[in-house]
């Protein structure tokens, strides 16, 4: 054979090697992806099936969740008279840190920033005059605070049958998504199912042609059903109050937080590098409309309360002790002060969260606090849902 | 756009190189033309602002060459010199300002307490690169070794994608006789296969042997940024870490773009053989990074004397030529104490082979453990100096260098005791310290460091496998050795794409290079 044949029929080989393992896990994660990458009727579904059930679910994707939690919010207007916003932050806090009467969604959604929140509180403000209580996390480790600008108005209404979804996340994207390892390997473990499934054939077309898998039960009890591809009978997604399981992420183990706040505090940090850059002071313009807001809903009867949510036991403190970001953060504490004295705001101040007796392991990283140590901060505050005059403007529970 | 993403492996590669042989159909000229516009458009992905400096600077240069290359031909030295100066000058002046301005302006600060400030300055992609390959083309031009002054094939020369941001630093004398070869332009299976593999062995190190380390390597960086007291257990934990991640990140980056080059059936130079097996700190210049020692050599250490003037002048000559060559690789005090390091350790081994030879011993005569003492002993000196190298500052380096020398003590983490059984028993008994440690060197990077250890001291590198097929120019003499040789057999062929696609399917973390900084 001369030299071109030879290392013609090796790159043949190549090649075909090449498209036999990435063709299929295109085609099949891309079959996948187009329920799992989001679309209108699969959000609606998965609305209606918790509406009915008070079950737990999610619309996919789970890092896109806004329209899950409009169609959500809307179908529980009727019986809330609170909403808790932000981001993923505040996905822990639940309906059973509030007394009875006052009743919540947790309307948080990922990667949401401080500039849509007060666009949301705006919108609820105006279109829902028996809310009575918002609480607005300030997510200052995250830097949106921060960033400069107006609010984005915002228009909650759940989405229509017809509106667009699916379209909305381009091709490339799509394909990326299904050669990325996380979906190989979810893959895998559908294949694996459905190879040992009683009924494989069917199985595969359930898995793959249909929008959601069978109900089944978390361990409390609760139903749940799978809308997205991933993590199913997990349990993950939200539960009727809007807030998260994170059944899909493992809490810490203490030996990690000092790496943890030993990364976070360095210049470079993301929790580090807004500070550095604001100089700490927040945005004066969303704290304003944050504080008409607060003007009406004390008007209401109820109130705004701004929370700094609990960040990883010691880190509040490192932040406030490294050279680079304790000005900063001083600052940021120094405006919110005076502001909310001026607002007649109470900001729940958990950020140093081991003075509310959280642990390391009531979190899955240093931002993300799960229910338990939320329930620490809030079983402080039950007096606060029915005398929140008796509560003094400012930072609670202020200098310990 | 990133070697490691998507949109490059499956859109523009295929792209550029079905247009390249298609129009050398038509005309080499063009599909050179076409090459050029394709390295244009890869380049301006990542910044389209900075694309005009880019071109500024290849057409500045090219015509800065042309007039020094007519006042050569004429034998006008005098104006000769002034185009070189004037040119050098300008590229020098251009790489200062976007790369050292800022440094220059704080350390000024830093001493005068003064607030002296040009704002943030974005450091162009590759400019370290493009600088310096016209540098040299310049430098050429003067001494009267161009013949070529095509501007397509400059233009392709400097700007040619598989080198353009994190090199190898190429010579135009390596590469212009290639474009303008009509062979370059004829597709070839045998360049197609050996290119494919070369880039999956590349891009295989990047992603699944560099990316992990990294993420070992960072949290132990930033504890000592942060000033954690750090254990030597975790201090020479993330130093090795970060010692293979270098290694593998920018040797992957390396043989991905010789394996592009070579799919477009141009040979690049090697840059880097198995540094790591060095027995010393001047063989570990002959195989890291070498286009860039071949470049500090040649343009730099040469024309400021060598070893021409004496002992004491070639260590000087060494010491300036490193601490430039650390200046180069970024705007830092941390680079410049790099490069310093590496210049006293190259004067002290120069130093000790003098003193062989007057002593009358052959330096480079050893035994099998004396060699194998030579090759611990330069590790251990590089992994101190990518210590310096990697800290975010001097403060962090001293931090990790001090728990390195065990001043904080050595602390295993206490769940290894029952693992080693009565090895962990004697170890305890025998003073060893097992303890609660904070994660920062688990059992997954123990078994890496062992793992990657054996291969970067045992392993055939990726031009001893493929050297059966003359993978890139600059190949040492023992390239050559070695068994395990790649041959176009189909097992080859299938590990190949298993590589290709078990990288692919990781793409997801994409990270970029560390060279690309530089």
């Amino acid at each position: 054979m001369s030299e071109q044949p030879i290392h013609r029929r090796y790159v043949m080989i190549f090649a075909v090697a090449c498209l036999a393992i990435l063709l299929p896990v295109v085609v099949l994660n891309y079959l996948l992806g187009l329920r799992s990458l989001g679309g209108v009727a699969v959000v609606l579904e998965a609305s209606r099936w918790q509406q009915e059930t008070r079950g737990i679910t999610y619309a996919p994707p789970l890092s896109a969740n806004r329209p899950f939690k409009s169609a959500r919010l809307f179908d529980r207007l009727p019986e809330i008279n609170a909403v808790v916003f932000g981001s993923s932050t505040a996905m822990s806090i639940t309906q059973e840190m509030f007394p009875p009467g006052v009743s919540i969604y947790n309307f948080s959604q990922t990667g949401n920033v401080l500039a849509t929140v007060v666009g949301e509180v705006e919108f609820l403000l105006q279109s829902q005059p028996a809310l009575k209580w918002f609480v607005v996390p300030f997510d200052w480790a995250l830097g949106s605070p921060y960033w400069p600008g107006e609010s984005r108005p915002q228009d909650l209404a759940p989405p229509q049958p017809d509106s667009p979804g699916e379209d909305a996340v381009p091709i490339s994207q799509r394909l990326s998504d299904a050669l990325s390892l996380p979906r190989v390997k979810n893959l895998a473990a559908i294949l694996g199912g459905v190879a040992r499934a009683s009924s494989p054939y069917q199985a595969f077309g359930e898995m793959f042609m249909h929008n959601a898998g069978e109900p089944y039960r978390c361990s409390d009890g609760t139903p749940a059903r799978d809308f997205d591809t991933i993590f199913r009978s997990t349990c993950t997604g939200f539960r009727y109050d809007g807030s998260a399981t994170f059944a899909n992420h493992e809490p810490l183990s203490p030996q990690r937080t000092q790496v943890l706040i030993a990364s976070a505090v360095v210049p470079s940090s993301k929790y580090a590098t807004a500070l550095i850059k604001s100089g700490g002071d927040p945005n004066q313009r969303l704290l304003e409309q944050l504080a008409v807001g607060a003007r009406v809903m004390r008007e209401r009867g109820g109130a705004l309360v701004l929370l700094l949510p609990p960040l990883l036991p010691g880190l509040d403190r490192a932040l406030h002790e490294a050279p680079d970001t304790s000005a900063a953060l001083a600052r940021t504490r120094q405006v919110l002060a005076q502001w909310a004295v001026a607002a007649r705001v109470v900001v729940i101040d958990a950020g140093a969260s081991e003075r509310f007796g959280c642990a390391a392991n009531e979190f899955v990283d240093e931002h993300h606090a799960l229910p338990a140590c939320y329930a620490r901060v809030f079983s402080r505050l039950q007096d606060y849902w029915s005398h929140p005059a008796a509560f003094a403007p400012g930072l609670w529970p202020g200098k310990q | 756009m990133l070697f490691n993403s998507n949109a490059f492996i499956f859109v523009f590669l295929p792209l550029t190189l079905a247009g390249f042989f298609l129009l050398a159909r038509i005309s080499t000229q063009l599909a050179a033309a076409w090459l050029t516009a394709a390295s244009l458009f890869f380049y301006g992905w990542w910044n389209p602002a900075y694309l005009g400096l880019l071109v500024a600077s290849i057409v500045c240069n090219f015509y800065f060459g042309a007039g020094i290359g007519r006042a050569v031909a004429v034998h006008a030295q005098p104006r000769a010199k002034g185009w070189l100066i004037a040119a050098i000058s300008a590229n020098l002046l251009l790489l200062a300002y976007f790369k050292y301005a800022n440094f220059f302006l704080g350390s000024f600060n830093h001493l005068t307490g003064g607030g002296l400030s040009l704002g943030e300055i974005i450091l162009p992609l590759g400019i370290s690169f493009f600088t310096f390959t016209q540098i040299a083309f310049l430098a050429d031009v003067y001494a009267g070794k161009v013949r070529e002054y095509n501007f397509i094939h400059y233009g392709l020369f400097v700007t040619y994608f598989p080198h353009l941001i994190a090199g190898p630093v190429l010579h135009h004398a390596e590469m212009m006789p290639q474009f303008r070869r009509a062979e370059t332009y004829r597709f070839s299976y045998e360049n197609v296969a050996v290119g494919l593999t070369i880039f999956a062995i590349g891009l295989f190190k990047k992603i699944m042997l560099a990316d992990p380390m990294g993420g070992y390597a960072r949290p132990v960086f930033d504890a000592a940024a942060s000033g954690v007291p750090l254990g030597a257990l975790e201090a020479w934990g993330g130093a090795l870490a970060y010692t293979f991640q270098l290694y593998f990140d920018f040797s992957g980056y390396s043989d991905m773009a010789i394996g592009l080059s070579r799919l477009f059936g141009v040979t690049l130079p090697l840059n880097f053989h198995s540094p790591y097996r060095a027995v010393n700190i001047i063989e570990f210049w002959r195989r890291w990074h070498m286009t860039l020692s071949r470049f500090l050599r040649d343009y730099l250490y040469v024309p400021l004397g060598g070893n021409r003037k004496g002992p004491a002048r070639r260590y000087l000559n060494l010491l300036i030529t490193m601490v430039l060559g650390g200046l180069w690789h970024g705007a830092g005090w941390t680079f410049v104490l790099w490069g310093a390091l590496h210049g006293a350790y190259l004067a002290i081994n120069h130093g000790w082979q003098l003193l062989c030879l007057r002593l009358g011993q052959d330096p480079q005569a050893s035994s099998v453990v004396g060699r194998a003492c030579s090759i611990l002993l330069t590790f251990v000196a590089v992994v101190v100096a990518w210590v310096v190298f990697r800290a975010p500052d001097l403060d962090a380096a001293v931090l990790m260098l001090k728990a390195m020398a065990g001043v904080n003590g050595l602390v295993l983490p206490d769940f290894w005791l029952p693992k080693w059984g009565i090895f962990g028993a004697w170890l305890a008994a025998h003073g060893v310290v097992f303890g609660e440690t904070r994660d920062l060197v688990t059992g997954g990077l123990i078994n890496w460091i062992w793992v990657l250890l054996l291969v970067v001291w045992f392993a055939p590198n990726t031009q001893q496998f493929m050297s059966a097929c003359r993978p890139a120019l600059m190949l040492p003499a023992d390239t050559t050795e070695g068994r395990l040789k790649w041959t176009p057999r189909p097992i080859y062929a299938l590990i190949a794409a298993a590589m290709l696609t078990l990288a692919i399917f990781n793409l997801h973390q994409q990270s970029e290079f560390l060279y690309f900084q530089f």
